[in-house]
């Protein structure tokens, strides 16, 4: 594993001259090397690329050229966002590699390489961020690094194993229900979902057009600061994209919450089963909150289960606008999982979909109203660990009930999750602290001043122990 | 809808139109869920605020 654990660490690292970004670059494809493939993290490595890429960025170095905090550090991008140097799968036998070669770098993965960054390459996902872990396709199985038996969480799945393993120090994700903050909880990092609007997503393959967001996935909210100030910023390309002022995210890291009103509900009554832990945890978490000196409340939020319904009504409707022509002609090329999901789409009529357009607007509004009292919503990522991969099927049938992400998706404010404790089988459990819209640096203030006060993000997988199965 | 006779010919139908064709094994789930989906759809439409409330739909007469 890499000695660095975190893009800042690292970052400090080569400008004192501690490393160099070819160190990094080695370190990283070393870590991948010894685990990649027993973690599923990578479909496609770009070595060359990025070792040549961190050559430049040591000259760059040398030469007092420094682009940002990013120069010179290894990332990951899930592959359903377009990297110019190789095709994207989506992790599907549908899609045509062409269109990824065709389009190039999408506008943020541009970003991230005129920043300096590293594209270490292309990691797993389900397939169009949708599905489940299919053993039937010829892409890898993303498992959990702190368990080889428990899934890494979806569908951002190599970003969150990648960057907990060591493989990479950041990653791009991709969130629509909740793929950026479920695996970051199941994988014990930090995951951000940025304000609708706030990240351009040209370039990545779509599953819900009004729900689509990028972000970064980090090990702690620090970082996530740092890739945030990188990708931030309207491009015309992204109809959705909304021209807003980026603050500095990383000024906004003051350690203290003095002033601020957060907040706070469990979710129990929504959650079905909750891990044992869970309750303790959380109570511990919004302890620490207030001793940074945040003021907590009780609140309620209005309409969680319509914002639910809405998610799911809108993702899989505007999916199947999408997948209409290949499910009529290439239905088998679908992953089950898949065809399971995006099928309750046929479920739903036009007035239905924008019924739940309606809904969204009605939550909005609520929203706001709450907002206009407390500047932070802080529950669980959720209720329960990561499933173990030979339950999927079950956490397909009824598992969501215990994932607290689709709320925000369907409102589209920013919410991060972060590590905040382990629950059944020493798994992650991951805290969720939700925003007003494009208020991400107190989204972030709060999620470095709750990791300035505990480690859980510090803590990594000790990668080679055996799988449960082998024991 | 509740009957399942009913849920099954809608499924079957519904799917006809989409153009689709899951094995037996995949409708037989979609007709099992239907009701439950049909169910929360339906609670969309009895939001307190709902009846005069624009959707948030995106378009702009520029492309």
């Amino acid at each position: 594993m890499s000695s660095y654990l975190s893009i800042s660490a690292a970052a400090a690292a080569l400008r004192s001259g501690e490393t160099t970004s070819v160190e990094l670059a080695h370190d990283a494809i070393t870590t991948t090397d010894a685990h990649d493939a027993a973690v599923g993290t990578f479909i496609t490595r770009y070595n060359d690329q990025a070792l040549e890429a961190a050559a430049q960025a040591d000259a760059d170095f040398a030469a007092g050229v420094d682009k940002s905090p990013l120069q010179g550090i290894p990332l990951g991008i899930k592959d359903i966002i377009t990297t110019a140097e190789g095709p994207s799968t989506a992790q599907s036998l549908v899609l045509d590699p062409q269109w990824g070669l065709d389009r190039g770098d999408a506008v943020v993965v541009s970003r991230l390489r005129s920043a300096g960054a590293l594209i270490m390459g292309k990691l797993t996902t389900m397939e169009f961020a949708c599905g489940l872990p299919d053993f039937d396709r010829p892409f890898p199985i993303p498992r959990n690094p702190w368990n080889l038996d428990y899934w890494p969480g979806g569908s951002s799945s190599g970003s969150g194993s990648g960057v907990a393993s060591g493989m990479v120090l950041g990653a791009l994700g991709t969130d629509t229900g909740g793929s950026i903050r479920l695996p970051a909880a199941y994988c014990g990092i930090t995951g951000l979902m940025p304000t609708f609007g706030r990240v351009p997503k040209s370039g990545c393959a779509p599953l819900g057009y009004s729900l689509d967001h990028i972000g970064p996935m980090t090990r702690t909210a620090r970082d996530a600061a740092l890739m945030l100030s990188v990708l931030a910023g309207y491009d015309a390309s992204d109809a959705c994209a909304v021209d807003v002022a980026v603050p500095d995210y990383t000024a906004a890291l003051t350690g203290d919450l003095s002033g601020l009103r957060i907040g706070v509900q469990r979710l129990e009554e929504y959650a079905g089963e909750e891990d044992p832990a869970l309750a303790g945890l959380f109570a511990d978490a919004v302890s620490v909150l207030s001793a940074a000196g945040a003021d907590v409340v009780e609140i309620s939020l209005p309409f969680y289960r319509e914002m639910v319904a809405a998610d799911f009504v809108t993702l899989t409707a505007e999916a199947a606008a999408y997948h209409m022509p290949d499910f009529q002609t290439r239905w088998s090329d679908y992953a089950p999982g898949t065809r399971s999901i995006l099928s309750m789409a046929f479920s739903f009529s036009a007035a239905d979909f924008v019924q739940a357009q309606r809904a969204r607007r009605v939550a909005q509004h609520a929203l706001n109203d709450l907002f206009a009292t407390v500047d932070l919503i802080v529950t669980p990522t959720s209720s329960k660990v990561a499933a173990r991969i030979d339950d999927l099927g079950e956490f397909l049938s009824d598992g969501f009930l215990s994932v607290h992400t689709p709320y925000w998706d369907s409102t589209g404010n920013p919410a991060v999750s972060i590590p905040m404790g382990f629950g059944v089988d020493g798994m992650p459990l991951g805290l969720q602290l939700a925003g007003r819209p494009f208020d991400e640096a107190t989204v972030l203030r709060a999620g470095d001043a709750f990791q300035q006060r505990t480690d859980w993000h510090a803590q990594a997988p000790a990668l080679g122990a055996p799988s449960l199965a082998e024991v | 809808m509740t009957d399942k006779i009913d849920d099954d010919t809608t499924v079957r139908a519904l799917l006809q139109m989409a153009g689709v064709s899951p094995s037996e094994e995949e409708v037989a789930a979609m007709v099992a869920g239907f009701p439950a989906t049909r169910a929360m759809i339906d609670s969309l439409y009895s939001m307190p605020g709902v009846r005069y409330e624009e959707p948030a739909v995106i378009f702009h007469a520029k492309p």
